[in-house]
């Protein structure tokens, strides 16, 4: 609890820094991005995280690589402050709760579409525009395969789910019939 | 008592005696037919003066005897008078509860026959009430068990019948389907908006 309030705290900075700039999407794809440096590079997490290394050393290694990397000063300068406060073990709080606060400050939402098969590129758009129009928010919208759902689709967008897939229609006629 | 009285007599007799033995010689010594009358009156005078003495000495002791064995016996007969009455009275009681006593017993039998008969009737109010209890339970308890039975085929009749149409969905939907899906999906969408 205590870890989600800092996390939270470095959160908001990190938004700031982003409304100041104009700049909220590219920050959040920075940290997408080095979330995956780090889970592809383990050796570079342990640099920087562990602090069996020196501080200098985890900072000089942070700020190479990152430059290297080709990240804004701006994000480069947020990392050294978490490691310096080690605190760089809360990046993946700090990141959902960025993202969770980027996206109602530009009221916007996420989601996951399950479909039984691949869906068709025209079918996707069609929903999402659907899904938009219908939430009233700007929706970014992943794709997903769940075989289990026999037939139509599934949105889960935050807490909310609407179910159009054949086995959501199952279920709910099981529950008729159950509880009839 | 007896020796006092017997004490008294003899002392009486002594008495007479002595009198006599002092009196009869006088008379003896006299003699002839002429001193007939004079004898005789001798005689009543001697008895006179033997009565004299003897009432002189015994009446007041036997007196006082008589007179306490009159209290005496009155006392007794008074005590026995008592004793009567008592007796009397108990037999006139025990008269009289025997008298009662078939009515007593005519109204012990009858209360208890009525105890008997309040008993026998609470006794079969509460077995009756126990039936109709033990009838609505064994009652409520088949309802139930058939309507446990009942929504347990329900169940089983729904999720076969449902298993089955998943079977038959999975392999007759095609891409056509998939496509109508869609459409239907983002019509709803519209729909709901």
């Amino acid at each position: 609890m205590r870890e989600r309030v800092v996390a939270r705290r470095y959160a908001k900075a990190l938004l700031e820094i982003g409304h100041k700039e104009g700049r909220i999407e590219e920050i959040y794809t920075e940290l997408v991005k080095i979330q995956d440096m780090f889970k592809q590079y383990p050796n570079f997490w342990k640099a920087v995280s562990l602090p069996i290394y020196p501080m200098e050393g985890r900072k000089k290694v942070l700020g190479e690589v990152m430059a290297k990397a080709g990240f804004s000063p701006s994000v480069t300068r947020f990392f050294e402050i978490l490691v310096e406060k080690d605190r760089i073990g809360l990046l993946s709080t700090i990141f959902s709760i960025f993202q969770e606060l980027a996206d109602r400050a530009q009221n916007r939402v996420r989601g996951v579409l399950f479909s039984a098969e691949p869906l068709e590129e025209d079918d996707f758009k069609k929903i999402k525009d659907a899904l938009r129009e219908f939430l009233g928010k700007e929706l970014i919208l992943e794709k997903d395969v769940d075989p289990s759902l026999i037939g139509g689709v599934k949105a889960q967008i935050g807490g909310i789910v609407i179910d159009g897939s054949v086995r959501g229609q199952l279920n709910r006629y099981r529950e008729k019939l159950l509880t009839a | 008592m007896k020796h006092a009285a017997w004490r008294l007599t003899k002392r009486a007799l002594l008495s007479a005696v002595i009198l006599m033995g002092m009196v009869l010689p006088v008379f003896a010594s006299e003699g002839g037919h002429g001193s007939y009358w004079k004898d005789y009156l001798f005689q009543i005078i001697n008895f006179v003066i033997l009565l004299a003495v003897l009432i002189k000495f015994i009446r007041p002791p036997l007196s006082g005897y008589l007179k306490k064995r009159h209290n005496q016996v009155k006392e007794e007969l008074e005590k026995a008078k008592e004793l009567s009455e008592a007796a009397e009275r108990m037999y006139r009681e025990a008269q009289k509860r025997l008298e009662n006593l078939d009515a007593e017993i005519a109204a012990i039998r009858e209360q208890m026959l009525k105890e008997v008969e309040e008993e026998k009737k609470k006794l079969l109010e509460e077995a009756e009430r126990k039936a109709e209890l033990m009838r609505m339970q064994a009652e409520q308890g088949l309802k139930e068990e058939i309507n446990k039975i009942k929504k347990r085929l329900r169940e089983e009749v729904s999720l076969e019948a449902l298993s089955l149409a998943e079977k038959l969905i999975q392999k007759s939907i095609n891409k056509e389907d998939q496509k109508r899906l869609v459409a239907l999906y983002v019509r709803q969408l519209g729909s709901k908006n």
